[in-house]
């Protein structure tokens, strides 16, 4: 067990962090200085994730309970970018609202070392425990504004839904271990109805975490009630957790991408379906964002669906651009407020670029790349989820994709003419916190700049994604 | 018949008092007139079944069950009862109303346990485990605190994540709580004055 502990100790090392940080806050550090540390321990982390690693393929530590492997390295440095992104975001938002309080990046920390450990699991219940853990801090932080009824409501719901897809991802777990006698993934095979029934209500219970329809019905007033800096956390960085989770339950060998490719594309199917139509009545920016994450998962899902190392690569570089282009469009929404009131809704967008021609230009492009526009890095997202697709021979998926991605450009599209051709609906509040403007400058220049070296991020995803096959 | 095996005779003897007991308290826990009453009864329950675990030779669970049920939540229970002010009549006025459907489902539970008993028992032992001198205290300590060690060590966490979890939601500032600061108690501070009495001042002598 000991040797093995230097897989561990990105998690151990993170795990300490926050309970110091947590004695730090009791003691009266105050805010600004936790919220450094916790982005300092998140920076260690990832060094740590780059420096100690498994010399070759998958590594797998305390009895096969844990593994590392390239997919679970880099899905840890993407956790470990939007975690710190979520945290920045947050800062200027809370202070504003009076909400800044010391446990805010103690929780989001301890909701990190839950995704670190589901991105790393090879065992159901190493993964159910890590989900627990991911989650619990996450339904806390919906209900953060506490005084708010809508804010309440977001936690509760949040809260119930949750604990009913843990109950029904466990009862897929025990039919497993009944029918197959073993809850590590290696030795796992789908040889029999039991187990495949089982994998698939953990495949199920994955999915409401990752807001696929037809499990997607908490995501949209969550994503409401929740102040909007969780928002910006919950539709960042738990689903890549969710979904390097389902990733590796999928493709555990080519029986098993047989026996399940039907449940994602199912989920693949609806998700980007309901994602694309259901969006078109929002007049809630974050309602809107909330139908946008689940038309998004179901590309990102249909890519996870071909069930090749392809299809793998295209699914992981489809959520980082999200990831990123979600870190811009939040960082100017959580910057949006007149008269020192936060804005909302759709219709305060409207004339936006005569006051704020920057700001608008850069959610312009965000917009551009999320409709899947070239040349910014949205469009070779989508193209790479097609190709992994059509290789795979999912065409009825691929081509419903493209339809659903029409339908989806339209309310992007209608957020960029809302700024730049509708009458003004008066001035927001300037300036704007130097953080939010760092982060919205970073989006829209890497969304942009993808296209001047777009094999990076794939070649890095490609290692990943064959990690595991 | 008993006489001839000592240790049998005792433990079948044990048996009989507890399980006659363990029946005996949780008929009381149903029909004792004071809620109080049912919860100390229940606590007597839990401590006969946890006497036929002990017979059975499952002392963890035994001892789970006296250090669980009875030390936290009967306690909790007996905290509740007493501080709602329960009247009785009111707690007693569905029992027409449920008698039926109770009845029925008393009467299907017993169903099953008369066909379960008749029907004939197979004696081959349900897994191939290797009988060894372990207990299962230290078997389920050598599950729990070594080959799921890490899983272990991620629950508390998790519990951890839920205590931190409710006092942040719970926990506001209130007005008009009293708190103790010591330094406001023992501060001298704006209560007392030194005086400069002027000279041939600040002494009286009445005769």
């Amino acid at each position: 067990m000991i040797d093995s502990l230097y897989l561990l100790l990105p998690l151990i090392f993170m795990s300490g962090m926050t309970l110091a940080l947590l004695l730090m806050g009791s003691f009266g550090s105050d805010y600004g200085g936790i919220r450094n540390m916790a982005l300092f321990s998140l920076l260690v982390v990832g060094a740590t994730y780059m420096v100690a690693r498994p010399p070759t393929g998958a590594e797998f530590g305390f009895d096969g309970l844990f593994m590392r492997d390239g997919l679970s390295d880099f899905s840890a440095i993407l956790i470990l970018v939007g975690l710190a992104f979520a945290l920045l975001l947050s800062d200027s938002w809370l202070r504003r609202e009076t909400l800044l309080r010391r446990e805010f990046p103690v929780l989001v920390l301890f909701s990190g070392i839950g995704m670190l450990l589901m991105v790393s699991s090879s065992n159901l219940m190493t993964l159910y425990l890590a989900m627990e853990l991911q989650s619990l801090p996450l339904y806390v932080l919906a209900a953060w504004r506490t005084r708010d009824l809508l804010s309440n409501e977001a936690g509760l719901k949040y809260f119930v839904l949750g604990s009913l897809a843990s109950g029904i991802m466990l009862f897929g777990m025990s039919l497993v271990y009944g029918f197959s006698g073993t809850l590590a993934f290696t030795d796992l095979t789908l040889d029999n109805a039991g187990t495949v029934a089982g994998m698939t209500l953990v495949m199920i219970g994955l999915g409401f975490k990752l807001s696929a329809s037809p499990f997607h019905m908490w995501t949209p007033d969550v994503y409401e009630g929740a102040p909007t800096p969780v928002t910006a956390l919950f539709s960042m960085v738990p689903k890549v957790a969710a979904l390097v989770a389902l990733a590796r339950l999928y493709v555990l060998d080519a029986a098993s991408v047989e026996m399940l490719q039907s449940v994602l594309w199912f989920l693949a199917f609806l998700s980007m379906v309901w994602g694309a139509f259901a969006a078109l009545g929002q007049s809630q920016i974050k309602r809107l964002l909330a139908y946008s994450a689940i038309g998004n998962i179901g590309y990102a899902l249909m890519g996870l669906a071909s069930g090749t190392a392809l299809g793998l690569e295209s699914a992981l570089v489809y959520i980082t651009i999200y990831l990123v282009t979600m870190a811009g469009v939040f960082a100017i929404v959580l910057s949006m407020r007149r008269d020192g009131q936060p804005l909302e809704a759709l219709d305060d967008l409207r004339g936006f670029s005569e006051h704020h021609p920057v700001v608008a230009l850069l959610l312009a492009v965000l917009m551009f790349s999320a409709a899947g526009i070239p040349p910014f890095a949205g469009f070779f997202a989508k193209v790479y989820v097609f190709r992994a697709a059509l290789d795979a021979g999912l065409i009825f998926l691929a081509v419903f994709g493209a339809i659903t991605a029409v339908v989806a450009a339209f309310y992007y599209l209608r957020i960029v003419r809302l700024m730049y051709f509708d009458e003004g609906s008066g001035a927001h509040d300037r300036p704007l916190s130097p953080t939010l403007s760092f982060v919205m400058f970073l989006a829209a220049a890497l969304v942009t700049g993808f296209l001047l070296s777009p094999s990076g991020l794939v070649t890095v995803a490609r290692l990943a994604a064959l990690s595991v096959f | 018949m008993f006489l001839s095996d000592p240790g049998t005779f005792l433990a079948s003897l044990a048996f009989w008092i507890l399980a006659i007991g363990l029946c005996a308290s949780a008929l009381s826990v149903v029909l004792s007139r004071s809620p109080v009453h049912s919860v100390f009864f229940l606590i007597f329950a839990f401590f006969n079944s946890a006497g036929l675990f002990l017979l059975l030779g499952a002392e963890f669970l035994a001892m789970i069950l006296v250090i669980v049920y009875v030390g936290a939540v009967a306690v909790l229970f007996l905290f509740v009862v007493m501080m709602l002010d329960m009247e009785l009549v009111i707690l007693r006025e569905g029992f027409t109303k449920y008698l039926p459907l109770g009845t029925v489902l008393a009467a299907i539970l017993l169903a099953e346990l008369i066909l379960v008993m008749s029907l004939p028992r197979d004696n081959t032992p349900a897994a191939n485990n290797p009988v060894t001198d372990i207990n299962n205290t230290k078997a389920l300590g050598e599950l729990i605190y070594d080959d799921y060690f890490l899983l272990f060590q991620v629950s508390g966490l998790i519990l951890l994540v839920s205590m931190v979890g409710s006092i942040v939601l719970t926990h506001r500032v209130r007005a008009g709580v009293r708190r103790q600061s010591i330094y406001d108690q023992t501060a001298r501070a704006g209560r007392i004055r030194l005086e400069d009495p002027g000279v041939g001042e600040g002494v009286h002598w009445d005769v």
